[in-house]
This record gives C-alpha cells, structure tokens and sequence, in this order.
C-alpha cells in the first residue's frame, strides 16, 4: 500500500514537472503580435497608457502640426516653436493617465500647450524688463515674415499673458469662447472679460503701428 | 475686414509653417536626453554653489567671533553686554571729575571735567563719536582693524593705536591734538583728505576754510 502511494506521488510530481517545462518552452517560442494602434483618439489613449510601441509616433503625427499651428498663433515668430510643443507633448506624455474624458484630447493638449506657452511669454516679459532698451528680441526666427504680423505680435507683446492668450486664440485661431475659456481653465465669463479688456488695449496700441493701425482684429 | 487680419496672418504662418519640416518625435526623443544633461549640469552647479555657501558662512563666522562687536560702558571697568546697543549715547563728565569710559577691545576713554561727547555708533573696528566741548583723552588698544573715529567741529580724528589726546573749544573753534604714543590722522578743513600725526606731536588748528 505505501509502495503504491509512494509512485503515485511519483507520478504526479513528473506530470508536474512536465507540464512547467511545457509552458516555459511555449513562452520562449511565442511571438507579441503588435496591433495597429486605433483611427480614434480614444483607442491612442488606450494605447499610450497601455505603452503601445507606436502610440507616441501617432500622436505626434495627428496632433503636432495642430499644436504647433496653435503655438504659433500665440507666439508669433519664435524660432523654439517646435521645442515648445515637444516640450508640451512630452509634459502630455508624463501625465496621460490624469486625462479623464480621451474624447477631449485635442482640447487637453493645448492645455498642455499653454502651460509652456505661458512659461515662455513670462521668460519674454523678464527678458522685457531687463532690456527696456534692446529692440532687437532673442527668440525671433529668421523667416521673412510681413510686416503686419511683425506688428500685431510686437503690439501683444505689450498685452498681460492670459490677455494675449484669450486674444489669439479667439480672433487668430478662431477658436470658440467656451473652449479658449476651457483653455485658459477660467469661468465663461471671465475670459468673455479677459478678451474684452485685450481687444481695447491692442487697438489703442495698434494705433502706433502704421501696418496695422487702419485694420482691427477685434472691435 | 476686423477677421481677416486675423484669417491673413493665420494664413500666413500655416504657409511657413507647412514649409517647416521638423520632427517633433526627434525631438521629443532628444528631449529627454538633453533634460537628463541639463539636470546632471544644474546637479553640478547646485554642488559648487553650495560649498561656496558653506565657505562663505564659515568665513562669515570666523570674522564675527575673531572681531565682535566692540562696546562701551561708562565708570566700569567691565563693559555691559547692552552696551552696543546704546546708539547715540550722550556723556557728559560733572565739571568737578572726570569720567571714564571702557570698551570691550579694552580702549579706554578718560573725559575731563565738562566735556560733552556724543557715543554716535559701534562697529567691529571700533566706535564713532562726536566730541561736542571739552577734553577727551583716548588710550586705544591696538589690533589689525582698530579705528576709532571722532568729530571734532569741522575736524575728523582717526585713532588706530596708542595714547592721544583730543580737545575742542567751541567758543573760539580750536582744536588741540596731542598724541603721547601711537598715532592719529586728522582730517577736514586745511587737512584735506588727511594728515598723520606720530607720536610726540602737538597740533592746535582752526578751520581756515569757509
């Protein structure tokens, strides 16, 4: 009796055994098949926080032209305009997981956008104060811009930070109240009245400015 | 026409914009590189600024516990610890006995009978007065970056060693410095920037500037 116990346990022990050996050798010979990464904005979410091999490519393919378009818009000629949207996208990639609603990723990202653009416009208005007489500014690049853009942009120069925010993404990228609201993460009416207070002051700036001074971008 | 400025300049920047071709992927890639570079830079920095902190404090408390505050108290022959703090301090010695006074470097001032001297500040070196009437006459210990400074009408004394004595009538505007050992230098009117007196001389002036 106890000899037959004993080559029972035995016998369990190899099946064991066996099986183990089984599964190791189909883990080594198995293969991660990669699937593409979804059309949607909520499959890329999925995808990045599942740390998806081509989801930061795709990302950058679909939103950095737009982020950069929207950068531009608020800071005019600045030669970092790539380095401030991959700067906002690499922000955007540390903190995808605090994105609750994947169906706004646009709108988030320009959030993300801002905080950087943000930073930028405060380091221009230091570099401002430091040199109340330098006309010639660090940050522009070489580009053959008109003058009438080279205008608008020195007359925001003088506007507050969220002033100029609200201004250019309301009248140059014509993005709606509610989402430049959403954007600059104030009440409705408050960046109703930010804007308000930015459109009298570039156009009583603008009045020096003999490209612009005949033209208004906002009433 | 108010949009279209808008619309031209948006027009405008997506042509440039559309002719750019960098990748923000590449830099995305390089900029975590260049971050981890930075941050090793900054680390780097943050080092060295800290231990020239650490020197600078050391040095800073050297020089406080090798030179401290120098104070004064009046007929005592130990100076009170409050004494630094008595800014403006009048003196004034009776007109039959003169007065002492002590400093904690161990500079001794003797007032003669009715002289008024006004204490004005203290400081590591030594003190600054005012000698408004009367004799005063200064025993100064001396060490590295002694110097006492005393106002006599038109007139500065410097004092950084030895045994001098100060007088100022203010009636017929005369000063009269006898320095017995050390030296002085006394400064203003006809002095100028300063003359130095070594010891065993006598000097009596009136201002000849006005």
């Amino acid at each position: 009796m106890t000899r037959i116990s004993a080559l029972l346990t035995l016998c369990r022990s190899k099946m064991r055994e066996s099986r183990g050996h089984n599964a190791a050798t189909a883990a080594m010979n198995a293969k991660v098949l990669v699937f593409p990464v979804p059309e949607s904005d909520v499959g890329l979410i999925t995808a990045l926080r599942a740390g998806h091999a081509d989801a930061v490519r795709l990302l950058c393919e679909r939103h950095s032209l737009y982020l950069k378009r929207v950068a531009a818009r608020v800071l005019g000629p600045d030669a970092a305009l790539s380095h401030v949207v991959a700067e906002a996208l690499r922000h955007a990639l540390h903190s995808v997981d605090q994105l609750a609603e994947p169906r706004a990723l646009r709108t988030w990202l320009v959030c993300r956008l801002m905080a950087v653009v943000r930073r930028r416009l405060r380091a221009r208005q230091r570099w401002y104060w430091a040199h109340p007489l330098n006309t010639t500014v660090p940050w522009r690049d070489g580009l053959p811009w008109s003058d009438q853009l080279v205008a608008t942009y020195r007359v925001l120069d003088r506007l507050s930070v969220d002033q100029r925010i609200a201004f250019c993404l309301m009248t140059i990228q014509s993005m709606g109240l509610a989402e430049t609201a959403m954007v600059l993460g104030v009440p409705l009416g408050q960046a109703r009245s930010t804007f308000h207070k930015a459109c009298k002051r570039f156009n009583r700036y603008s009045r020096n400015e003999i490209s612009i001074q005949s033209r208004r971008l906002c009433g | 026409m108010r949009a279209s400025l808008g619309g031209e300049i948006a027009h405008e920047q997506d042509l440039v914009l559309g002719a750019r071709g960098v990748s923000e992927l590449d830099l995305l890639k390089d900029n975590g590189q260049s971050r981890k570079r930075a941050l090793a830079r900054y680390r780097k920095i943050a080092i060295a600024l800290g231990c020239l902190c650490v020197v600078a404090a050391t040095i800073v408390v050297t020089i406080a516990l090798r030179f401290p505050m120098v104070r004064c108290s009046v007929d005592a022959e130990v100076p009170s610890a409050r004494g630094a703090q008595d800014i403006s301090r009048w003196m004034v010695a009776s007109a039959h006995e003169p007065k002492k006074a002590a400093f904690s470097d161990g500079t001794m001032a003797t007032l003669a009978p009715g002289t008024r001297l006004r204490l004005v500040g203290f400081s590591r070196r030594g003190a600054a007065m005012t000698l408004e009437s009367g004799s005063i006459e200064m025993q100064v210990v001396g060490t590295r970056i002694t110097e006492y400074q005393m106002s006599v009408g038109p007139f500065s004394v410097t004092m950084t060693r030895g045994q001098v004595r100060v007088a100022w009538d203010p009636m017929t505007e005369t000063l009269e410095l006898n320095v017995n050992e050390g030296m002085a230098v006394i400064s203003g009117c006809q002095f100028d920037v300063g003359r130095s007196l070594g010891a065993g001389k006598l000097l009596e002036a009136r201002c000849q500037v006005r």
